[in-house]
């Protein structure tokens, strides 16, 4: 479903030398599995994930999303092709502050030109399913943590990705909140879901099937 | 607070961009503000440069029909000897002379004063000596001229000047003396040129036989309290000393009194006209308040800039309250930056203050008469600019210190991104910008209604000629003229400038209309009453040759126009009257025929009616004219009137050379173009136009600064919340809107605001607006749409950078 040739990614340093983060991945992820990226910090783990996330483009190498060419495709293609398909869980979970639960898990749908009843009927049937109705007047503030990112859980599945990408979700989050988090992506995986995510451990690492190892930008194992 | 001071001078430096903003918007403010306070300094504030001008009153003369007026000769001499509650009544009169110097003549403005004028004042002169006490008393015999400072530097400067003589008038004069350079009469704004006594009119003003008639309202009066007696007892006095006069001259004096102004109130009757002290006064408060608008908007945006500025220094103002510092030291601290900041921009006030007077005196127009508006900044108007400058500083950096000395300790240390302001979503900083918006909308609708009425003013018929018509005036009573020999100069020169190929006609007149030599008499209609005198009212009178009406093409309505027979003198006399007078004096009746006369002089059968004209401004509601033949040489001047094929500008040079040749004694008082003429005329519209066009202009400057400032530091704010909308899949035109959608909806309610108050304010400036409506609709939307396009633009350019935010950025920003 997703795979990498000889990708690279650099940031310019002064007098016209590079520092390279990615340095010749080689990669495949086939639909239905659960791949951790695992390394030290620095290795370049969320590099690789903003890029098979298409949030950056300024690499070079060869990106296959199913059929889809993914380093030939232009930025608004890219964006669409995204938004289809891909989810996306922070270890700040990253909800809006101004907006309540119910608000936060509309705006993806928003974005996708979901009609108000079709959000209002997803939306509803998503807060049913993690279980959080009686939050959904709730702001971000009034959460715990656990529960905040139970909110950015749901609301990167709400438009029904292939691919959920997750960067150190439970980062931030005590052990039993943690577990309950990597419980449901386990749960998504078997119903079908793809979900890449980056962790620095080897328990959440256990609820997958793969472990890809990165230094120092580059696949080691 | 020297600690304070220094470190809130290194703030400035080291915040190049937000000091350079912040200075460029407070020195725009307070050199708006220190330049019209200098205007109004000028013109209201300042006191006359007299000893105790608190016991200093003018003395008018109260007619029962038409106010309050100047006062006549005879009457002056009466009050000043029978009173005893001013220890000295003072008169004078403005009046043209003919200065004659190198062979040639130019027409001077000086004044006819009483001998006691500059003791009354308490005026010494600058160099040399003021009248003595015998000057004022013999008929022509005390040839005494006292010079302006600003003449005597015209002639030179010379301190060797006293005892050497001019000419005036073609008469020598000796200079005794020179005023103090403060010193410029009692009228604002109208700076004679020389002072000479009252007993030199006989060269002065020859042929004026009104000094000698109680009816003639023409001498200014003013009178020096005696100490312990207040106006109100020594109006007392004048009364009665009125009611004997009335009583002594009843033809002259009938329901004529007196009435006190204390002179510091009626100095700018010069201006107006002593019925029209208050036109000055309004004019001022409106600028004031245009200009107290533009800093409330400039303070609103520094306020601004300030808020957004303090977020970033959220972090140090949490480790001052860390290590022990109170909110009091806080505030007190960034108070110092603000008002440091202020002053910086005060400064620059001044400075532009000081070039914006250059600018307005540059725009001054030329007129006959010398104009003496110097709105420099004087110690007063630089201390109002100091104490603005402060109060600024208070205004715009109050607000940012105490919200900002609020601040959540803990909160600013950890220094979290927020993706919003949650509760806070209409800050300050919003209100600031709508206030700013609604505030500009105010001034920008003032500055469209006042260039709408330019617009109109330009439009309005002034009921004669506009076009291919030169104006040239003299006269002939300065150069020795008497008015019978006048009469014959001025037709022989008639006849030279008519035979000019380029000359279609040409006529002469006494009245320029739009400009001077108009001047009012009292009319009884015959059969108007038992009593017609008692109903006699004021008409405006022109004497004018036989073809003045085609040559300025003022169209005859009913009857005829003159005859060369009716300019001769011992024939019946006749008269012209504009459908004005006609209606107002003849309501329902036909004027032609009927019969009127002037205070005690021979009846005048009316022979035409003419179309009005636009006598004395523009805006003004049709006053009676009445146009009688031209006899003889008038008193003030003569004007030719030369219509011409082609553009004037030729005829008046060749009038100018023939007047020269003809005579190098005659003063030539004015030549102009009737379409530099009508310039003159338009000049106050112009000038409202332009001042509150400009000041508009730099509102809508300032309001697009703030709704950009605002919208810029917000896009920055959520630039988190931003790029997770972007990485949640929203689009370009989505975070475009988004972006827009906030600032515009500021946008929006600051134009509601300011269309309520522009709705509500408006029609206090209606009477200077020449007819427009001040609640133009016109003008409302076009000037709402052009701000809500600046707002548009002004929150599009961050809109455009919210669009660059790098999700991968903005989210590894935290």
């Amino acid at each position: 479903m997703i795979k990498l040739r000889h990708v690279e990614r650099n940031y310019p340093l002064a007098k016209g030398k590079f520092f390279y983060v990615l340095r010749d991945i080689n990669l495949d992820i086939a639909e239905g599995e659960f791949v951790s990226i695992m390394g030290p910090s620095g290795a370049g783990k969320s590099s690789l994930l903003h890029i098979l996330g298409m949030h950056d483009h300024a690499w070079t190498g060869e990106y296959f999303f199913g059929e889809a060419a993914v380093h030939h495709l232009k930025a608004k293609e890219r964006s669409a092709l995204r938004n289809e398909q891909i989810g996306f869980v922070f270890q700040q979970y990253h909800l809006l502050d101004d907006l309540t639960v119910y608000e936060n898990l509309e705006i993806p749908l928003s974005y996708r030109q979901v009609s108000k009843t079709e959000r209002a009927a997803l939306v509803a049937d998503t807060l049913d399913r993690f279980s959080i109705v009686g939050k959904k007047d709730l702001y971000p503030r009034q959460l715990s943590g656990g529960q905040q990112q139970l909110v950015g859980v749901a609301r990167a599945i709400i438009s029904n990705p292939k691919v959920i990408l997750a960067d150190e979700p439970t980062g931030n989050l005590h052990s039993s909140q943690g577990e309950e988090i990597m419980e449901l992506f386990r749960k998504l995986n078997h119903e079908g879901t793809t979900i890449v995510q980056v962790t620095h451990s080897d328990k959440n690492a256990s609820y997958g099937n793969r472990v890809i190892q990165l230094r120092d930008g580059f696949v080691v194992s | 607070m020297v600690q304070d001071i220094r470190y809130a001078m290194r703030m400035l430096v080291k915040s190049p961009g937000f000091t350079a903003v912040a200075f460029l918007a407070i020195a725009l403010g307070i050199g708006v503000n220190t330049t019209i306070f200098g205007i109004v300094n000028t013109l209201l504030l300042k006191p006359l440069p007299v000893a105790r001008p608190e016991q200093l009153v003018m003395v008018y003369t109260l007619d029962a029909r038409n106010g309050k007026q100047a006062m006549s000769y005879p009457n002056y001499r009466d009050f000043a000897e029978q009173n005893d509650v001013l220890s000295g009544l003072a008169a004078y009169q403005f009046t043209p002379m003919a200065m004659t110097a190198g062979g040639e003549t130019t027409n001077i403005f000086g004044q006819l004063a009483s001998g006691n004028y500059f003791a009354v004042l308490q005026v010494p002169a600058a160099l040399g000596r003021t009248f003595a006490p015998g000057e004022d008393t013999t008929p022509n015999g005390n040839p005494v001229v006292v010079l302006s400072h600003r003449f005597w530097k015209k002639l030179g400067g010379d301190r060797g000047i006293i005892g050497t003589v001019i000419t005036l008038n073609g008469r020598p004069f000796t200079i005794i003396g020179v005023a103090p350079a403060s010193f410029t009469g009692t009228d604002v704004g109208v700076a004679p040129d020389v002072w000479v006594p009252f007993a030199m009119r006989g060269w002065i003003a020859p042929g004026n036989d009104w000094y000698d008639n109680r009816r003639a309202l023409f001498i200014n009066a003013i009178g020096r309290l005696k100490p312990n007696v207040t106006l109100q007892q020594a109006e007392a006095q004048l009364k009665t000393i009125a009611r004997q006069l009335e009583q002594a001259y009843p033809e002259f004096n009938k329901e004529r009194s007196v009435t006190l102004d204390p002179l510091e109130r009626a100095k700018t009757q010069g201006l107006g006209g002593p019925n029209n002290e208050g036109g000055v006064q309004t004019v001022s408060l409106l600028l004031l308040c245009t200009a107290a608008s533009i800093l409330l908007i400039a303070c609103a945006n520094v306020a601004n800039l300030m808020l957004a500025r303090a977020t970033t220094r959220q972090r140090e103002m949490a480790v001052r309250l860390a290590l022990g510092a109170g909110r009091r030291r806080i505030i007190q601290q960034l108070l110092t930056e603000s008002v440091l900041l202020a002053l910086l921009g005060g400064i620059g006030g001044i400075v532009l203050a000081y070039w914006f007077g250059d600018v307005l005196l540059s725009l001054l127009p030329a007129t006959p008469v010398p104009l003496a508006l110097n709105p420099q900044p004087d110690a007063r108007v630089l201390v109002f600019a100091l104490a603005l400058a402060i109060l600024s500083g208070v205004i715009f950096g109050l607000a940012p210190a105490v919200q900002t000395s609020r601040w959540d300790l803990t909160q600013g240390l950890r220094e979290r991104a927020s993706t919003g302001g949650g509760a806070k979503r209409w800050s300050l900083r919003n209100l600031l910008v709508i206030v700013q918006i609604g505030g500009s909308l105010l001034l920008l609708i003032a500055s469209g209604l006042f260039l709408k009425a330019f617009h109109k003013a330009q439009a309005i018929d002034p009921g004669f000629r506009t076009q291919n018509l030169a104006l040239v005036s003299i006269d002939l009573s300065l150069a020795g003229y008497d008015p019978v020999r006048g009469k014959h100069v001025a037709r022989t020169l008639l006849e030279q400038v008519r035979r000019d190929p380029q000359v279609l006609s040409a006529d002469l007149g006494q009245a320029v209309p739009l400009g001077f030599n108009s001047y009012g008499r009292t009319v009884f209609v015959q059969g108007a009453g038992s009593d017609a005198k008692s109903d006699g009212r004021i008409a405006s009178v022109s004497a004018i040759t036989p073809g003045y009406f085609s040559t300025m093409a003022i169209p005859l309505l009913r009857g005829r126009a003159f005859t060369e027979q009716d300019c001769e003198r011992n024939v019946p006399q006749v008269a012209i009257v504009d459908e004005t007078m006609a209606r107002q004096f003849w309501p329902g009746q036909e004027a032609v025929g009927k019969r009127f006369h002037f205070f005690q002089e021979n009846w005048i059968e009316v022979v035409g009616v003419t179309r009005p004209v636009k006598a004395n401004s523009l805006s003004e509601t049709p006053t009676p004219l009445v146009y009688v033949p031209m006899t003889s040489s008038p008193l003030g001047g003569v004007t030719f009137f030369i219509h011409t094929a082609a553009a004037p500008g030729a005829a008046l040079a060749s009038t100018h050379r023939l007047i020269r040749e003809f005579d190098n004694h005659i003063p030539i008082i004015y030549e102009k173009t009737i379409a530099d003429h009508l310039a003159f005329a338009l000049w106050p519209s112009w000038m409202g136009a332009m001042l509150l066009g400009s000041f508009g202009l730099l509102a809508l400057v300032l309001a697009s600064m703030g709704v950009y400032g605002v919208m810029a530091y917000s896009v920055n704010q959520r630039t988190r919340e931003l790029g997770i909308r972007i990485a949640l899949g929203a689009q370009n035109a989505q975070v475009l809107a988004l972006v827009l959608r906030q600032g515009m909806a500021l946008a929006a309610i600051g134009l509601a605001l300011g269309l309520v108050l522009a709705i509500g304010s408006t029609r206090l400036v209606g009477a200077l607006l020449y007819g427009v409506n001040p609640n133009d609709p016109i003008v409302f939307g076009l000037v709402t749409v052009l701000l809500g396009a600046a707002a548009f633009a002004a929150c599009y350019l961050p809109a455009r950078r919210a669009l660059k935010i790098d999700p991968v950025i903005a989210l590894r920003f935290e």
